[in-house]
């Protein structure tokens, strides 16, 4: 199985690696759908950084920038949605 | 309530005078306290060497540039992989591992204290965030002056009260620890393409040299009473005939902190060089370690060199530059606005090089020419010199002639006529290794006030039990014993709890960051002050309202507060 989290693999792997992407289940967490969504099973739609939670923000030459929630959608964050999963794996959580 | 008891403990504790003491450690909720109830958790020590957790004052391990050797070296990151077990996670990386990487392998060898050696201020959210992913040890960090614009525009106005208070603003600002002059004034020229090559020459526009810049900032230093002391990279790192270059900078520090050094000068092996060129580098460690023996105000760290592959990497973004044009590899180079600057190359130290057996040997002569422990500490500048995996092979070459002499055979011939190390007889006792492994670190960083780097009552529960055995081990003849020894404990114990065993990790663990706040007078508070907020609005990228580092980046926090004498 494939968990994408926050990137298009579709749109920036080498051919053989996507068709392989394509072939195997796939789960996706991004706000928005792109290219791998067309071939995930599931998405799951989760909070932009800076618009539906607090985050940070890498700039193109390394300056990190904090972001602040400005709406409430009610999206889950990637990390929450990561930890529910592991969370319902595990059946109530190793840590 | 927890409780822990350590029994039969071979101690040494050099801070508290203890030489090697068999003796019981008790524990309550992390602290060294004089005594538990029974029922507490034992852990039988054995007789085996019981000392305070290690700690690492010079190791660059998280922040921006790390992270790009990372993006840089996919070779290195397929080295050194482990799966995810128990509570540890998955790990990758071999001279820049992975942060998870980095605090299990620092954990298995003892230590419960880092000083990251190099964070540009505008980037230190990156440095936290990557400290919160190292569970397992305190963190401080270093925070970079060498090149900051207002701290160079109050050097050349001679105004050491406001170089001060733009110190303590910024530090408070992205909660930084230390100052850190990495090639002070360097990194500035460097923007313009060029460099200073050593204290007397000027840095363009702003018309101050790295000797006053130094000079300045030892005297804030002390003015806001900060833990530790102004942390020197020097000019001219890496460069054949610079030791004449440190030994000036040496030459700048007065005498102003009874309790440490007043300058502490980073991985000095990269700065003792004689000779005119490549072709004639010799060691001149000597009338550097002299310069050390007559000056208690300085303490300097090896920045021992080990065979092998490594990265560099630092803020000194021209001598990186230099380094590519002999490599040749991949180079990276990065400029930080206001701030500084930093390089990364990937290099292999080989022994059929002389230059490389040289700096090998300069940093073991460094350590045994230099009297008084206390004065010289083991480091290489991880990963610089070489992994900190490499420390058990650095404590096994100083304390046994033997295997200097084992080693010296394996060397580059041409070797021996340029360095001093095959003439000395000294070799270091178990006191010394402790000293130059947590006892020094701690006097260094001024960290001993809040209970690191020793094991009376009143200190933090962090403890080293190494699997070795003081009374039936001669270091000089079974260095490989020692060297395994120090390799893993057999119990790593952090703020109370057991957290490794025979290099197995226990717990996920939390990570707790140091950080230095200086208080000023309203009127020297940068916050308020009009020039610098204008200055900042109108050269950085980010607004003055966006740059602090939030609380939320910082899982535990400790501040170290001071009340500054301007």
């Amino acid at each position: 199985m494939g968990l994408v989290v926050a990137s298009d693999p579709a749109a920036h792997f080498p051919a053989e690696a996507v068709e392989h992407l394509s072939s195997i289940p796939v789960v996706q967490l991004d706000p928005f759908p792109n290219l791998t969504t067309a071939f995930a099973r599931i998405q799951i739609p989760v909070a932009v950084s800076g618009i539906d939670a607090d985050g940070t923000a890498y700039r193109m030459d390394g300056v990190p920038l904090r972001l602040h929630r400005v709406l409430d959608r009610g999206y889950p964050d990637d990390a929450g949605i990561l930890l529910e999963i592991t969370r319902r794996i595990t059946g109530g959580g190793s840590r | 309530m927890t409780e822990l008891l350590v029994k039969n403990a071979f101690v040494i504790d050099p801070l508290n005078g203890i030489r090697g003491e068999v003796m019981d450690i008790a524990v309550r909720d992390g602290w060294i306290v004089e005594s538990v109830r029974d029922g507490a958790e034992v852990i039988d020590a054995a007789g085996c060497l019981t000392l305070p957790g290690g700690i690492d004052s010079h190791t660059h391990i998280c922040g921006t540039k790390v992270n790009f050797g990372r993006y840089m070296m996919p070779e290195d990151m397929r080295a050194g992989r482990t799966q995810r077990r128990g509570v540890m996670h998955s790990t990758s990386g071999y001279s820049v591992p992975t942060t998870y990487g980095n605090s299990y392998r620092y954990c298995a060898m003892g230590y419960t204290s880092v000083l990251e050696g190099a964070m540009a201020p505008l980037e230190a959210r990156h440095t936290h965030e990557e400290f919160a992913a190292t569970p397992l040890q305190d963190t401080m960090a270093n925070t970079l002056f060498d090149g900051n614009w207002p701290v160079m525009e109050a050097v050349r106005d001679g105004d050491v009260k406001r170089a001060a208070a733009i110190v303590a603003w910024t530090l408070a600002a992205v909660k930084g620890f230390a100052i850190k002059l990495t090639n002070p004034g360097g990194s500035e020229c460097w923007g313009w393409g060029k460099n200073v090559h050593c204290i007397r020459e000027m840095v363009p526009y702003f018309g101050v040299s790295p000797a006053e810049i130094i000079q300045t900032l030892i005297r804030a230093n002390e003015m806001l009473r900060l833990p530790h002391s102004v942390h020197l990279h020097c000019n001219n790192l890496g460069v054949p005939g610079n030791y004449t270059c440190t030994i000036g900078s040496m030459d700048l520090a007065p005498d102003l902190n009874p309790d440490r050094q007043s300058l502490y000068l980073t991985h000095v092996q990269f700065h003792a060089y004689g000779g005119t060129s490549w072709k004639d580098i010799c060691s001149k460690a000597e009338p550097v370690a002299y310069t050390v023996n007559r000056k208690p105000q300085i303490t300097i760290d090896m920045g021992q060199m080990m065979f092998g592959k490594t990265t560099t990497m630092t803020a000194d973004g021209p001598m990186e530059f230099n380094l590519y044009r002999l490599h040749h590899n991949k180079w990276s180079n990065h400029d930080v606005e206001l701030e500084t600057t930093s390089g990364i190359i990937p290099v292999y130290y080989s022994r059929t090089s002389v230059v490389n057996c040289v700096m090998w040997a300069i940093g073991l002569e460094l350590a045994l020419l230099v009297k008084n422990p206390w004065q010289c500490l083991l480091a290489t500048d991880n990963p610089n010199g070489g992994p900190f995996i490499k420390y058990p092979e650095i404590i096994a070459l100083l304390m046994s002639r033997r295997y200097r002499e084992e080693e010296l055979k394996t060397l580059a011939p041409g070797t021996h006529s340029r360095i001093t190390l095959p003439s000395l007889d000294r070799e270091l006792d178990w006191h010394d290794i402790a000293v130059m492994t947590r006892a020094g670190q701690a006097r260094a960083l001024g960290i001993r006030s809040i209970g690191k780097g020793h094991l009376a009552p009143g200190a933090e529960a962090d403890i080293a039990i190494y699997p070795i055995r003081v009374d039936k081990t001669d270091p000089s003849r079974q260095y490989r014993e020692v060297i395994q020894a120090f390799q893993k404990t057999a119990w790593t114990v952090k703020r109370g709890r057991p957290v490794a065993r025979d290099g197995e990790i226990l717990v996920p663990g939390v990570n707790k960051t140091i950080w230095a706040r200086a208080k000023v007078r309203e009127e020297l508070d940068m916050g308020r002050d009009p020039e610098f907020a204008r200055n900042f609005d109108r050269y950085y990228t980010v607004r003055m309202s966006n740059y602090p580092v939030q609380d939320v980046y910082l899982q535990r926090s400790l501040c170290m507060e001071s009340e500054a004498q301007l």
